[in-house]
């Protein structure tokens, strides 16, 4: 089954929001930090379940943004995911329906069986999204999921849905279909470190290129070759004179001191032998 | 053993068969009219013909105005082509991709072999060269592009595969992008773009001439000099060159205000410089060349394996033996000739004005006189002295076919050279000796080892000739300031005991004009000497010395706390206090417990005079220090040359 779930980071504000005088200097950069969607981790972490009660399933993470976005895809690989797609493009509030269509174009393009996603944003939190997908797509959309299950022989999902006041609802639906994933009582799991780091290799990226009217279309773009990464390499630090730089590649970093030079075995083998006692790693027997 | 070094490359039209490069060097074999020569064309091709990968001519000069010394290529005349088409044909048919070096030296030279002012972008004197520069106007500005773009016209038309940009080691490119010595205030001076401006005018000059050939530049990844470009300035400088279209980047390091960087002697640690390419590599796809100090295919494989660049440069490697690539490619390591980084015959013979030669390879720029050839009537040969010079002439005379006999009276061959790389930092030395050592054992010459041969054994021989490399041995001090104080010459000096040394007041004496006092000072000084000062009679202690090293030892010297005291001489001494004038002043230094007289050797000649007399009809030769004391570079040098002629 493949799974597509769709990320994005947000906004959160750092500082207090009533001490700012207006509302541009809260959205000032100085105030604000970037972290990924808290419902995308949730449907994120929805999909690993999945992954974990039936075999073949197959994840695609996909982000729309700045190369800021990045981080979310690296988390999404640090929880499991197989795939990641970054758009190279910028969306900003209110042109929701626009971002519906270009990832609807992007999950067409991928190929999915289901689509998951966040129920809204932690900053817009229009939670127009996911349903925009579904309707451009023509498919079924289920909203504030909070439980997903398959049924047995290949049956339609059954989805447990947030109605308020601590009542759930049960539905049924085919696939493929869009759910968008309120946040619950099942905590998003840590991303591995290794994995986290492992992503930047992975991620295939697309460039926009924006039709007259709506219509956009995506353009793949090359990424790097494999090549062996540099390993670290002596550099001298840059915050140094000319001099002082010049000094360290000479002596590989380390000071050079008057040192005594051993004239023979027994004469070094006694140096050893004092320096042991001295520093009272051996006892002096005599 | 090495599968990246010997992957192919390929830049542009053009494929390397293998990542080893040299990068262009000065050979001085021109000739004084600024023509490709026999000898130039012999040189590289030997080298292509060691397998090397790529080849970077020469700088040649582009312009009337750099001609820097008499044997410089004048690239600036259509005169140069049928000699440079037949260099270029001559490389190509090994399979070696060639490179024309596009060079003007700007303010980095003098003028005594041009006899016009030399040129910069700003009238600041070069502090090495200490001659003022002419400020170019706006119209000279152009005058060089064009120059630049008519000199790879004429490279193109002989037949070169690419263009290479020089914009390293301060020359006039690197002049105008830095601000040290860059202080226009026209369009060409002040801001990044601006310095930048003369650079990118000549690469896309070049360019635009270079029609399928591939163009690149070399540029130093650090200018080392406090206000002077930084390694993240030159990571933009070759972002913005990268952007108009560059084949591939050489870095390099080293100008005017850092000079031994250009050529690193065996002070520096080995691919020390190699941080600069890697820098570079990480920010961009175009191939990326490493060079200084790499003399070994081991770490150039590492440095192709970590990713630090994409062609490794070993020009010196390559100079000290021309078959280091094919070697390498056939696993015989033991039997590439090291470079051990000496200077004292590249380097420093470009500095007396003369070709370049190896302390190792005699045979470099000889390669059509000094090649082996069998003997025409193998003899017997006896070779007294297992030193540098002896081993040489051993070694190329078995390779003629001749059969020999080593006799060397200590346990132990090197001669010389042992205790001559027994000083601090000389230790590389000794390779050049190893090397021999392993050949001799290798080959079927044999070596008798801790004998001493005597008359007797040349008479029982039945030698047909014998070669004397019997060294030279240091006698009594030549000079005796008082007899309060003990005096030793430089053999009892490397002898000492701990006790002997140990916070005791040391005077240098140096008569030998080259590396050996300061050597011998710096091991007393680093064996806890309370004080070492060097007098020299000259104007400078160690007056011969190879520019490079002397600058490197001097720093040593510094940190040890040696002094050094020149133009001196000692007037009296009383009792144990020496008092010295010094260009009119008195200097005391009181409290010497000893005084090392570093002299010359005087010659080994006893044997020699010895068959002259008794075997007059044995043919002998002298070889080395035995001839007339001298340098290492000279006996391996005396002993190829006879061992040709015997």
């Amino acid at each position: 089954m493949k799974v597509v779930v769709l990320i994005k980071m947000t906004t959160v504000i750092r500082g207090n929001p009533n001490r700012a005088e207006n509302l541009e200097a809260i959205l000032d950069p100085g105030n604000v930090a970037l972290d990924v969607n808290s419902y995308d981790l949730a449907a994120l972490e929805e999909a690993q379940r999945l992954k974990e009660s039936i075999d073949y399933v197959h994840i695609t993470a996909v982000t729309v943004g700045p190369e800021s976005a990045v981080k979310a895809l690296q988390i999404a690989h640090g929880m499991g995911a197989d795939e990641l797609i970054w758009v190279d493009a910028q969306y900003e509030g209110g042109r929701e329906m626009e971002l519906a269509g270009l990832l609807a174009e992007v999950v067409s393009k991928q190929g999915f069986d289901l689509v998951l996603c966040g129920l809204k944003s932690d900053d817009v939190g229009t939670g127009l999204v996911g349903i925009g997908v579904a309707e451009i797509l023509g498919i079924p959309a289920v909203t504030r999921s909070v439980k997903i299950e398959i049924l047995p022989d290949g049956g339609p999902l059954q989805i447990h849905r947030h109605v308020g006041k601590g009542n759930r609802e049960v539905v049924h639906c085919p696939l493929p279909a869009v759910i968008t994933v309120e946040r619950s009582r099942r905590m998003p799991r840590y991303p591995g470190v290794a994995r986290y780091l492992a992503a930047r290799k992975k991620i295939i990226r697309y460039a926009v290129e924006q039709q007259p009217g709506t219509q956009v279309s995506l353009r793949h773009v090359e990424t790097k070759k494999a090549q062996p990464r540099p390993k670290k390499i002596f550099t001298p630090d840059d915050n140094l004179s000319a001099a002082d730089r010049m000094k360290m590649i000479m002596t590989g970093g380390m000071a050079r001191k008057k040192k005594k030079k051993a004239q023979s075995v027994v004469s070094g083998s006694e140096q050893l032998y004092n320096f042991l006692v001295k520093n009272g790693f051996l006892k002096n027997k005599a | 053993m090495f599968p990246r070094l010997f992957t192919p490359l390929t830049i542009k039209n053009a494929t390397l068969p293998n990542r080893i490069i040299a990068t262009g060097h000065l050979t001085h074999f021109a000739s004084t009219d600024g023509l490709v020569t026999q000898r130039m064309i012999d040189y590289h091709e030997a080298r292509a013909r060691g397998g090397i990968g790529m080849i970077i001519t020469e700088s040649m000069a582009v312009h009337p105005t750099t001609a820097q010394s008499q044997y410089v290529v004048h690239l600036y005349d259509d005169k140069v082509l049928p000699g440079l088409t037949e260099l270029v044909s001559r490389i190509k048919q090994y399979g070696t991709v060639v490179v024309c070096q596009l060079h003007h030296m700007g303010r980095e030279m003098i003028s005594v072999d041009t006899m016009r002012p030399i040129v910069a972008p700003s009238p600041i004197m070069d502090p090495m060269k200490r001659e003022v520069p002419h400020e170019l106007s706006r119209a000279e500005i152009k005058e060089m592009v064009e120059s630049y773009a008519a000199a790879a016209e004429r490279a193109v038309k002989a037949g070169y595969d690419g263009l290479e940009v020089h914009c390293a080691h301060g020359y006039l490119i690197q002049q105008f992008l830095s601000p040290l010595s860059n202080q226009r205030d026209d369009e060409y001076g002040g801001s990044f773009e601006n310095r930048l401006r003369f650079a990118r005018e000549v690469i896309a000059a070049v360019k635009a001439v270079a029609g399928d050939r591939f163009v690149g530049i070399r540029i130093d990844g650090d200018e080392f000099a406090d206000g002077g470009l930084t390694m993240e300035d030159v990571q933009q400088i070759i972002l913005a060159l990268n952007a108009d279209g560059l084949d591939y980047i050489g870095l390099s390091v080293g100008h005017c205000l850092n000079y031994p960087t250009i050529f690193p002697n065996m002070d520096f640690p080995l691919g020390c410089f190699t941080y600069l390419a890697s820098n570079i590599k990480r920010l961009v796809d175009t191939p990326v060349y490493t060079s200084h100090r790499i003399n070994d295919p081991a770490l150039a494989e590492k440095i192709l394996e970590d990713g630090h660049a994409d062609m490794v440069a070993m020009t010196r490697a390559t100079i000290a033996d021309p078959e280091l690539p094919i070697k390498a490619k056939e696993e015989r390591i033991d039997d590439i000739r090291p470079c051990v980084a000496c200077l004292q015959r590249c380097f420093g013979r470009l500095r007396m004005r003369a070709p370049i030669s190896c302390l190792g390879n005699p045979a470099v720029g000889r390669e059509r006189e000094f090649a082996i050839t069998p003997a025409t009537n193998p003899k017997k040969v006896a070779v007294v002295g297992g030193g540098p010079g002896g081993m040489e002439a051993a070694r190329v005379l078995s390779q003629r076919g001749h059969k020999v006999v080593l006799y060397e009276k200590e346990q132990e061959l090197g001669g010389m050279l042992k205790l001559g790389s027994s000083v601090p930092n000389r230790e590389e030395l000794f390779n050049i000796a190893r090397w021999q050592i392993i050949q001799l054992q290798q080959s079927n010459v044999e070596i008798k080892t801790g004998y001493e041969a005597t008359l007797n054994d040349l008479r029982a021989g039945a030698y047909d000739a014998v070669v004397f490399a019997t060294g030279a041995e240091y006698g009594e001090p030549s000079v005796v300031f008082t007899e309060n104080v003990p005096h030793i010459n430089l053999k009892q000096a490397l002898e000492l005991a701990d006790d002997q040394v140990e916070n005791k007041n040391i005077l240098v004496i140096d008569r030998d004009y080259h590396n050996k006092a300061l050597g011998i000072a710096e091991q007393l000084a680093e064996r806890e000497a309370a004080s070492v000062v060097v007098l020299s009679s000259e104007v400078d202690v160690a007056l011969d010395m190879e520019s490079i090293n002397k600058m490197m030892a001097y720093e040593r010297l510094n940190e040890l706390e040696v002094k050094c005291l020149s133009k001196a001489k000692v007037e009296r001494v009383n009792g144990k206090d020496f008092i010295v004038s010094h260009e009119g002043w008195e200097v005391v230094l009181p409290d010497i417990d000893l005084v090392v007289v570093v002299d010359k050797p005087k010659v080994n000649t006893m044997l020699a005079k010895q068959v002259e007399q008794e075997l007059p009809q044995l043919k002998t030769y002298l070889v080395g220090n035995c001839a007339s004391p001298r340098l290492t570079p000279d006996a391996i040098f005396d002993g190829y040359r006879i061992a040709l002629e015997v």
